[in-house]
């Protein structure tokens, strides 16, 4: 545990001693509030809600985690260092869930600095304060979820442009799972109960099954266990390529 | 070898032991969530507790969901589940008195006829036009005729 706070402060410490964490979160503070004002039309739905800027996180996630995640493993790869890392008196897993907490710290503070938006929203009516708790929440996890793909992606290659394509692929095909896009593919050669997984794995509809104000158990199950099953796959690959 | 035998069997515990948590979570934990919203949108009332918990004579309940034509529509799915997971819960309440019955409206089949009989319309969805859902408050009114 001591060895993960440990490693969990250094990388979070790192990404405010490189610009990437200013660039971070100006650019996703920019860009939701301009996705919610514009294409969301905040004011013309005269609802006081924050459905127009939860609506469009699945969207700049896609691009804006695997630009924090692909650094994670594949910089340490690139310059070597993950030779020191590695044979430091630490577990792997201390490794890989120091800088995945890391990641997703960084990322929740991202997201809680657009307080204004929330504040905004109570100053011009009475929005239900629970469901955007419970979609910052769902957001979060979100997040997370896309962060541990992008753990496993980067410690797959050296290059970080690699990690960041691949991890934005990936992400995409999870955000699709659930249309029709994905599932026409598979409609007339797979039987229904693999259907169903597929369209299960659709991060949008967990997402807005939660940002609805309702927490249910299998949302939160589909997010830990999402992000379970990719630290798992990470610490393989990292085994494997040690090996090499 | 052996290592790297052992790591990909490791791999595939990991995919399988996700794939069934997926799916079968949902059977598991249906009812278990937490409703944040202020008013309690997503809970029963005690009103309508109270409605259930008084019912005296048997009512059926029929629902129709549509398994074929919703395939490819994720979100009617899971707004599907909540419907279900609901309506469990007014079952649940009721001491046997609210019987439902799950009806998925096949076209050309007696529940699709059964169905019409209940006057709920056909929704176009995408290509065919099938049945889809019934709203559940639309489930609720036609039982009250039987």
């Amino acid at each position: 545990m001591k060895n993960i706070t440990t490693i969990l402060n250094r990388e979070f410490a790192s990404y405010f001693t490189t610009p990437v964490a200013y660039v971070f979160i100006l650019v996703f503070l920019v860009l939701s509030s301009a996705f919610t004002f514009y294409l969301g039309q905040f004011y013309e739905r005269g609802q006081a809600d924050l459905l127009p800027f939860f609506n469009f996180h699945p969207w700049l996630y896609l691009f804006l985690v695997p630009a924090v995640s692909m650094r994670l493993w594949s910089e340490e790869r690139a310059s070597g260092s993950i030779e020191l890392l590695l044979t430091l008196p630490i577990t792997l897993w201390d490794a890989i869930l120091g800088k995945f907490l890391a990641a997703w710290l960084f990322t929740g503070l991202a997201l809680l600095g657009t307080f204004p938006l929330w504040l905004s929203v109570n100053y011009l009516g009475e929005p239900d304060n629970g469901a955007i708790a419970a979609s910052y929440v769902g957001s979060w996890f979100m997040a997370g979820a896309f962060l541990a793909v992008g753990c496993c992606l980067s410690a797959l290659t050296k290059s970080q442009i690699v990690a960041f394509i691949l991890t934005g692929t990936v992400c995409l095909l999870l955000v699709l799972a659930g249309f029709p896009l994905v599932l026409n593919f598979f409609q007339d050669w797979v039987p229904a109960l693999i259907l169903d997984l597929i369209a299960g794995l659709s991060v949008i509809a967990h997402f807005m099954a939660i940002s609805k104000g309702v927490l249910a158990l299998t949302d939160v199950i589909y997010f830990i266990a999402m992000i379970g099953l990719w630290l798992t796959l990470t610490r393989l690959v990292l085994q494997a390529k040690a090996a090499d | 070898m052996n290592s790297n035998l052992k790591q990909l069997s490791t791999a595939v515990v990991a995919v399988l032991v996700f794939a069934l948590l997926l799916l079968f979570s949902s059977a598991f934990f249906k009812g278990l969530r937490l409703d944040m919203t202020e008013h309690k949108l997503f809970t029963l009332s005690s009103g309508s507790q109270r409605i259930i918990e008084s019912i005296e004579e048997p009512i059926h309940l029929y629902y129709f969901f549509s398994e074929e034509s919703s395939r490819e529509l994720t979100q009617l799915r899971t707004y599907a589940d909540r419907v279900e997971a609901l309506l469990d819960e007014y079952v649940s309440l009721s001491n046997g008195q609210l019987i439902l019955t799950q009806i998925d409206p096949m076209p050309f089949s007696e529940a699709e006829d059964q169905a019409d009989g209940f006057g709920l319309q056909k929704v176009p969805v995408g290509s065919a036009e099938r049945f889809c859902i019934s709203d559940w408050l639309a489930a609720m009114r036609w039982t009250t005729r039987k």
